[in-house]
């Protein structure tokens, strides 16, 4: 008897399911789309200098001591024969280049936008990952911050700047699903750090510690 | 004439029933405040994709539907051991999930793997390790009573036990 009141209440429980999800309307997206293509003349403003190779020229602003930096790992091409900006240069990227995904050199660039106060920088892993490491300026924000509200730390960020997201990298999904509650907020420039924060570790990017961004 | 006992009477019981019905009623209401967030958490677990490629189906869809109805089953179960009905029936449902989620935990660990447990949100601690399989042992715990004896004093089930009762020995007493 117990047991067939066991099933009796998954049954009802599982209709309890089915009519929640045929009343609540928002479906579950799994992949986050590209970016919406950039306006004439509403391309974010990028700085002075377009860094994509640091040959360990600068100093990182973390405690970890400086490492040499992999240069960008940017395919040669020979030089075009047409206009410049129908095929970029090597270590002539620009933001407008960036898709949905990037590497560390689109990490890096957006790095420096942030530095100058032109984007946002999120870290989706858990807090444990986050203190050993992150990059500066990277607010921790993982999926669960966005169970019940809107977190602090995005209303202070700006919807119309880039927003450089990262997690472990490989399989990790998390930055994906950040970037999905953002978009459900209204940003609409999202770049996902495809190596995650190993790439950019490796890659010698900068790296600080602690809770705090 | 065997009289009809009435269901264990106890405020333990009772006491177990109602934390157990408030931790799984509000489990199941925060999973279904964002069942987009708990289905990412299942999948993060990477049990149900190797089986959904095992039987040559998408995972998603599987996942989409486990964000509903576990936590579905869990407002139903929930409610059943706050109103005190089928009291040990409701008690049996969350055992079995809790003991499966403490499974699947302890598969995380045992892979080395760092991901959200999704299970209460934040309130204890995100990231599964130890300390939440710890907690589901420990919420099984007090499961087992209310599986075993029942549901306790200010139930339903107690309410029409006794009333069994009553009737019985009532229809004892008219036969002598």
């Amino acid at each position: 008897m117990v047991l067939l009141r066991a099933f009796v209440l998954v049954i009802v429980g599982a209709g309890v399911a089915f009519g929640y999800r045929a009343l609540w309307s928002g479906p579950i997206v799994w992949t986050l789309e590209e970016n919406p293509p950039l306006e004439p003349g509403t391309t974010p403003d990028e700085p002075a200098t377009t860094p994509v190779e640091q040959p360990g020229t600068d100093q990182p602003r973390g405690t970890e001591p400086a490492t040499d930096a992999v240069p960008a790992t940017v395919d040669e091409q020979p030089p075009a024969e047409d206009t410049p900006q129908e095929k970029p240069v090597p270590g002539d990227l620009t933001y407008a280049d960036l898709g949905l995904e990037v590497g560390v050199d689109g990490a890096k660039l957006i790095y420096e936008m942030a530095l100058d106060g032109q984007a946002s920088i999120v870290d989706a892993r858990v807090a444990d990952d986050y203190r050993q490491g992150h990059i500066p300026m990277a607010f921790n924000l993982t999926p669960s911050a966005f169970r019940f509200a809107i977190p602090r730390e995005v209303q202070d960020m700006s919807m119309d700047l880039p927003v450089l997201i990262y997690c472990a990298g490989g399989d990790c999904e998390d930055s994906h699903i950040v970037g999905q509650k953002l978009r459900e907020i209204g940003f609409k420039r999202l770049h996902i750090l495809v190596d995650g924060f190993p790439g950019w570790k490796e890659a010698g990017g900068d790296v600080v510690t602690g809770d705090q961004p | 004439m065997r009289e009809a006992r009435p269901i264990a009477c106890g405020w333990d019981l009772a006491f177990a029933r109602l934390v157990l019905a408030g931790i799984f009623t509000f489990a199941g209401v925060m999973k279904l405040a964002d069942p987009h967030l708990f289905a990412t958490a299942i999948k993060k677990f990477e049990i149900i994709q190797p089986l959904a490629d095992v039987l040559g189906v998408h995972a998603e869809p599987i996942l989409e539907w486990l964000a509903f109805i576990i936590p579905g089953v869990e407002i139903v179960c929930g409610v059943a051991l706050v109103i005190g009905l089928w009291g040990r029936a409701a008690a049996l449902v969350l055992f079995t999930m809790l003991a499966a989620f403490a499974a699947g935990m302890i598969s995380v660990i045992a892979r080395g793997m760092k991901i959200e447990c999704g299970c209460f949100g934040e309130f204890f601690g995100a990231e599964v390790g130890w300390s939440s399989v710890v907690r589901n042992l420990v919420f099984m715990a007090v499961a087992a009573p209310v599986m075993v004896r029942g549901s306790g004093m200010l139930s339903l089930d107690a309410l029409v036990s006794n009333r069994r009762a009553t009737s019985h020995t009532r229809t004892d007493d008219l036969a002598t």
